[in-house]
């Protein structure tokens, strides 16, 4: 006790100042989420993205060679203590740096009201920390110094590895891409989006970094070797937390939301080709692929609008809105403007449901002047108002909320659009300004 | 006997041989130079010596216990001076020396004050605003005051500026009077050790290990140039 007492004393093992920063960051992350969102599952969420973002940055810190806030290993490694000493010394020290951001991860896990019992979580997750970073010391002391070596058998495959450095890079980058791109195209956040960038950007710069040695210091396996498991480290930190956050909300979140569409086309467009009659086959995809004077061409030829025709839950008119296709939606609503309102077979949604599934409000704006009704539920209760509120779609809130709207309509939750948006957001002021401006009316 | 190094063959981690059968006996009061060109091995010996390189074969004592082994008693009578090391740039030279001070069992304050003043250092400074010969000065203050039986330095004279240089060996030569103590210094300065050491540890490119005495320092390189 007396030599951890000693190392923290005089900041060698870690930086008084740091934990004081750290401290005021956590408690930072916990205000600010608590303050703009309302319900426990948001404030959770926030939370525990933002701490894992403070744990990356803490733990890459780490894994840094040099820091001349501290001594190095190699100086510890050096004093009258004992290997177990050190690492005991610095988990324990490292338990106390990590502790305010981890109060903050927990608090966050428990708001996130997960099936996971707090008495298990905390034993597991300081465990899982102390491991870590034991694992990830004793490496650092095996790696304390670059070697310096030259040819081998091993080595002799650097040679190419030098020449090849860009193409290598180029190609090692492209596959992480497309992993995250490609890999989670079903569902992906935008965090992911985010941490995706960050390992990306990780590993150019490691990777140029050891190129940078090979070529100009030494050409060893080793260094080649030691810079892979950092890189290791530090793509692991970022990809275990995005995994987590994509297995975690992974059914919650609408694609459209994300400008990720391309499944949804797919789908549609294979639902089409299923359609039995040609000629109603042919009109569909001319609506989808936003192809006006082909669906005029075909409209002239004699074929019809199959208005009856089933899309996944859409009608010709939904597809029309989802596609953006104005011109093609124009000639429907000619034909049948009461269309308009068309009710969807599966979610019981309006058109300008899907527009605001988009958030497409020049859609929503033209739906409006040819006469779609605002007040319209689905089969959950939801208005289009709280529609756009649940789909993050402030844009379509605040457009809703200037036109004659019910923003009392309560769904089948019970809810109310308030429930989705916080009253402390400016768009929250916007809603209570027009229960106001509602309210002083009435009293008139 | 302070260090005994018998039979030890070391190799980089998926890297050539560094070290083939080695042996090196050190004892009480010798004063040993290590000579090599960079990359010879210089640093990587002192390194086996502090027991940070895993070594394949053969064995390392250290004041009568391996370096490598989890229980070190004697460790406290050890001290070692890297010209790599990070220092904390953010504590005060004061601070850095009760650092130290902590650690070893016979630390005289005497000497520090008295090592300060020889090397010109300022204990109330903080570590970042000195320069790197500065910094080394500072830990070498604490090294002497340590009063331990072994000293490692690996290229501590490199940084310092000609007149400390000159300070260093000659308190060097004064403190071995009253403290018997062995040192091994690794150095690239072939004249800092003619007038110091007792034995040169000459390690060639081929990572082979002559020991010589000091007076047949010139017949070594005289072999090396002839090679």
């Amino acid at each position: 006790m007396n030599l951890i007492w000693h190392l923290v004393k005089y900041n060698i093992i870690f930086n008084k100042i740091r934990l004081l920063f750290l401290c005021l960051v956590s408690a930072l992350i916990v205000f600010v989420s608590l303050y703009f969102y309302d319900d426990p599952k948001s404030t959770g969420e926030s939370i525990l993205q933002y701490c894992m973002y403070v744990f990356f940055i803490i733990f890459t810190g780490k894994m840094n060679a040099k820091n001349n806030l501290m001594f190095d290993i190699k100086q510890l490694q050096s004093m009258p203590m004992n290997r177990e000493e050190i690492v005991f010394s610095k988990s324990v020290a490292d338990i106390i740096h990590y502790f305010p951001v981890s109060i903050s991860f927990l608090y966050g896990f428990y708001l996130l009201g997960t099936d996971y019992h707090m008495l298990f979580i905390i034993p597991f997750f300081f465990g899982i920390i102390l491991v870590a970073n034991i694992y990830s010391f004793n490496k650092r002391i095996d790696f304390s110094r670059m070697q310096h070596s030259s040819a081998s058998f091993k080595n002799s495959f650097l040679f190419l590895h030098k020449y090849l450095g860009l193409g290598l890079q180029v190609v090692i980058v492209g596959s992480v891409a497309a992993i995250i791109f490609v890999g989670f195209k079903k569902k992906i956040l935008i965090q992911e989006f985010v941490a995706g960038i960050f390992i990306i950007s990780v590993i150019i710069v490691m990777f140029n970094q050891t190129i940078k040695m090979l070529k100009d210091e030494t050409l060893s396996f080793f260094i080649y070797k030691r810079d892979f498991f950092r890189i290791g480290w530090k793509a692991a930190v970022v990809g275990v937390p995005m995994l987590f956050f994509h297995l975690l909300y992974k059914d919650n979140i609408d694609l459209s939301r994300f400008g990720v569409s391309q499944k949804l086309e797919t789908s549609i467009k294979g639902k089409i080709n299923q359609v039995s009659s040609l000629e109603d086959k042919k009109v569909l995809l001319a609506i989808v692929q936003n192809d006006k004077n082909k669906f005029n061409e075909l409209l002239k030829s004699g074929m019809r609008v199959p208005w009856e025709t089933d899309i996944l839950g859409g009608f010709p008119v939904h597809l029309a809105v989802a596609s953006g296709s104005y011109k093609i939606l124009d000639v429907l609503l000619e034909l049948k403007p009461e269309e308009v309102n068309r009710v969807g077979s599966k979610k019981g949604r309006t058109p300008i449901f899907s527009a605001i599934s988009k958030c497409d409000i020049k859609m929503m704006n033209h739906l409006v002047t040819k006469g779609a009704d605002l007040n319209k539920p689905d089969i959950n209760g939801n208005t289009p108002i709280i529609h756009a509120a649940i789909n993050k779609c402030y844009g379509g809130v605040i457009k809703l909320s200037s036109l004659d709207v019910n923003v009392y309509s309560v769904n089948n939750s019970n809810e109310t659009v308030f429930d989705y948006i916080s009253t402390k957001t400016g768009i929250g002021f916007i809603l209570k300004q027009k229960h106001r401006s509602i309210a002083s009316e009435s009293s008139k | 006997m302070l260090i005994n190094i018998q039979n030890v063959t070391y190799s980089i981690p998926g890297g050539v041989t560094i070290y083939k059968n080695l042996n090196l006996k050190v004892f009480k009061n010798e004063f040993y130079g290590i000579l090599g060109k960079n990359g010879a091995g210089k640093s990587t010996l002192i390194e086996m010596i502090m027991g940070l390189r895993k070594i394949e074969q053969g064995s390392i004592e250290v004041l009568g216990e391996s370096p490598s082994s989890s229980k070190q008693l004697n460790k406290n009578d050890c001290f070692v001076v890297t010209h790599d090391m990070t220092i904390p740039s953010n504590i005060k030279v004061k601070d850095l020396l009760n650092y130290y001070k902590f650690f070893y069992p016979r630390y005289s304050n005497e000497l520090e004050t008295q090592l300060l003043e020889l090397f010109e250092i300022d204990p109330n400074k903080k570590m970042g605003t000195l320069s790197t010969g500065q910094k080394i000065k500072a830990v070498l203050c604490a090294a002497f005051s340590a009063r331990t039986s072994l000293y490692l330095f690996d290229e501590v004279t490199a940084v310092l500026d000609p007149k400390s240089r000159r300070n260093f060996f000659k308190f060097l030569k004064e403190f071995r009077v009253y403290n018997s103590c062995s040192v091994l210094l690794a150095t690239n300065i072939a004249e800092d050790l003619s007038q110091s050491v007792d034995k040169v540890i000459f390690i060639d490119d081929h990572h082979e290990v002559k020991i010589k005495e000091i007076g047949l320092l010139d017949s070594l390189f005289n072999e090396e140039s002839a090679a």
